[in-house]
């Protein structure tokens, strides 16, 4: 286990205050992994991930109906009671239909540090940006649209930032992404193994806090981190190989890895936004860079992408090559209640995961709590025992 | 060789003793203490009706919701496996077994050789459990032992909401008030809690032979109305609600290690 990585996923607000607080950067808060925040990167300041706090909610539900999903009812909650406070400023990506409105309920219920600046009715600087990333990812007019879309952020980013965003800031950026990403590619290898030289749960601090550092940083303490493990033998507990996919899987669901670790288990790969979908895929540095970034954005296979078929051939590849090439032997889906993306096409994913790669499968109905955690305990032991035979 | 069997369910607590042949024996206790306290009354009383010293069991597994607080068993098994277990060693052309106690009901889905290889769960709700159909008599001030035999007299079904357990009280109530017979809503009750459980079985997928365990089992109008909804007759334990148990005691003759408490 790294002490930093920890420390990370254990309070994530006190080591990007820390942060901020040393380097005097400014920094950005961002939903979704669909979010283009190479750029927010390339302009010196630092994208983190927004997540919810998990605990008993205590002001979202005021202004949103309950059986709203239940991760943006947490984050918007987190806002709510001040725990984001230090940012200077926050991206909604229209990816699903809850997060694209984040956008709205964010700028009209979160305190705000300062004035809009508005110009005949319009916010020049606003801070909380909003993507129009595209209903349709695939087809000739998407990538200049998208380009447009990102034209636009990058100049809002600028005039909030009073700096220009080059090529060469843009290029610097992709190229501590791509470095990154592929350190945490080395670390996703290490966990083919038998057992995984890293546990779940260790791979998971590593993916989370790579969402809440800078790049460069992240990627020469992971290096150094997957040395060691390498040196030092490494292993995780023996368990049966499991691969997780489901909803948001940030500090508040991450109890899932330690109850599947008791229970038996050890999930060795993912389909998840914390995990493989966070850097799976690399930047295109043979690209124009903003085109690099519209194309990595658009490629990221996310189950929000599903409006033209159930199970894409690109999500459904990224599927087959996570289960087949990690050794997993069941597939646990955790999804959130009222995750409508997920759940419209968990039926299609759990028949062709069951029918052509023959793996069991075991659906869980989370509600973005630690307490609903506890209470799937039974179901995973018997799903492992069952596996075990 | 002897083996023990302990499921630690919601609402009582059940003890086996297994030869692997045959069983032994058997105890039922309502659970009124903790769960390590029920589970060491009941089998300690079990053995002491066999004349049984503990040395004489080979091993002994736990099962059900307190399997983990078990202390003196040798491993747990899940509830799941154990029903499973102990309904394909009653019925051997079993392939599908509904378990429905007090506060879960499960499916399990099992292949031709016997294994388990999927199961459907209850939420984290009374709905589709026994512990409706009791708020239900506790409403009807019925002896839970006849509200079976209330439901079969009935010449219809009152609509009792399926959704909540909480809620059906208020449907219930308002039922009486509306003059609906005790028959019509026992009917309803019971109707309401099959839909349920029938809701689960279509998710396994309906291959017979299945078998119905758990208290539920005993209860004839909810058997009946749970047939007409499946289609097929269900196969019923003689003593439906030690399955669980008899499933631990078969998991302890069969596995050298269980899973020990977290």
């Amino acid at each position: 286990m790294n002490e930093t990585f920890a420390r990370y996923a254990a309070d994530r607000h006190e080591a990007v205050k820390k942060w901020k607080e040393e380097t005097g950067k400014k920094v950005y808060g961002y939903f979704c992994c669909l979010t283009p925040e190479e750029i927010i990167a390339a302009a010196d300041a630092l994208p983190v991930r927004i997540t919810g706090t998990g605990e008993p909610l205590e002001q979202a539900d005021i202004y949103i109906p309950p059986n709203t999903c239940p991760f943006a009812r947490g984050c918007l909650d987190a806002g709510l009671r001040g725990d984001y406070d230090y940012l200077d400023g926050v991206v909604a990506p229209n990816s699903c239909d809850i997060i694209a409105q984040m956008h709205y309920f964010w700028k009209t219920l979160v305190p705000r540090p300062d004035k809009p600046h508005l110009i005949a009715g319009m916010d020049l600087k606003p801070y909380v940006h909003y993507i129009a990333y595209p209903e349709k990812i695939t087809g000739r007019a998407v990538v200049p649209y998208y380009l447009e879309v990102l034209k636009i952020f990058k100049q809002e980013l600028e005039r909030s930032l009073k700096r220009v965003i080059s090529d060469e800031d843009l290029s610097r950026a992709i190229a501590a992404y791509n470095e990154d990403k592929a350190q945490l590619r080395r670390m996703y290898e290490l966990r083919k193994s038998d057992p995984p030289k890293l546990s779940g749960y260790e791979a998971w601090q590593a993916t989370f806090s790579s969402l809440m550092m800078p790049k460069a940083d992240h990627a020469a303490l992971l290096s150094t981190y997957l040395d060691e493990v390498e040196k030092s033998g490494n292993k995780a507990p023996e368990g049966v190989r499991i691969y997780l996919s489901g909803s948001a899987m940030d500090q508040a669901g991450s109890d899932l890895y330690k109850i599947i670790e008791q229970s038996g288990g050890q999930v060795v790969s993912d389909d998840l936004c914390v995990g493989t979908r966070a850097f799976w895929y690399p930047l295109n540095t043979e690209l124009p860079p903003l085109e690099a970034i519209a194309r990595r954005s658009l490629g990221t296979a996310c189950p929000r992408s599903t409006v033209i078929a159930p199970v894409p051939e690109n999500r459904w590849a990224h599927i087959t090559s996570t289960i087949k090439d990690y050794g997993a032997k069941g597939a646990i889906f955790y999804i959130l209640k009222c995750c409508d993306a997920r759940n419209a096409e968990f039926p299609h994913l759990r028949d062709k995961i069951k029918n052509e790669l023959g793996l069991p499968v075991l659906f869980l109905e989370g509600d973005y709590s630690a307490e609903g955690l506890e209470q799937m305990r039974g179901r995973i032991e018997a799903f492992i025992e069952m596996i075990e035979g | 060789m002897l083996f023990g069997g302990i499921d630690v369910g919601a609402q009582s607590v059940k003890a086996v003793v297994f030869d692997g042949k045959e069983i032994i024996g058997w105890k039922l206790n309502i659970t009124e203490e903790a769960a390590d306290t029920a589970a060491r009354i009941v089998f300690q009383e079990l053995l002491d009706d066999l004349g049984l010293k503990r040395e004489a069991l080979s091993r002994v597994f736990s099962t059900g919701w307190g399997a983990s607080a078990v202390t003196f068993a040798d491993g747990r098994s899940s509830e799941q496996v154990c029903a499973a277990r102990g309904g394909r060693w009653l019925f051997p052309g079993a392939r599908t077994v509904v378990d429905v106690g007090a506060e879960g009901c499960r499916v399990m889905k099992l292949t031709a050789a016997g294994a388990m290889e999927d199961f459907a769960n209850n939420s984290k709700c009374a709905s589709g459990t026994g512990s409706f159909i009791e708020l239900g008599a506790v409403y009807l001030k019925v002896p839970i032992e006849e509200m079976g035999a209330l439901s079969l007299a009935a010449d219809g079904v009152a609509e009792v909401s399926s959704i909540c357990a909480v809620f059906a009280e208020s449907v219930i109530i308002s039922n009486i008030h509306r003059g609906e017979s005790r028959q019509r809503i026992a009917a309803g009750i019971h109707r309401s809690v099959a839909i349920r459980i029938n809701e689960l079985i279509g998710r396994m997928g309906v291959v017979p032979e299945i078998v119905l365990l758990g208290g539920t089992a005993l209860n004839a109008g909810l058997v009946k109305i749970l047939e007409e909804m499946v289609g097929i007759p269900l196969r019923l334990p003689e003593n439906p609600r030690i399955v669980g148990a008899l499933g631990a005691a078969i998991q302890a003759s069969l596995k050298k290690k269980g899973k020990t408490a977290p």
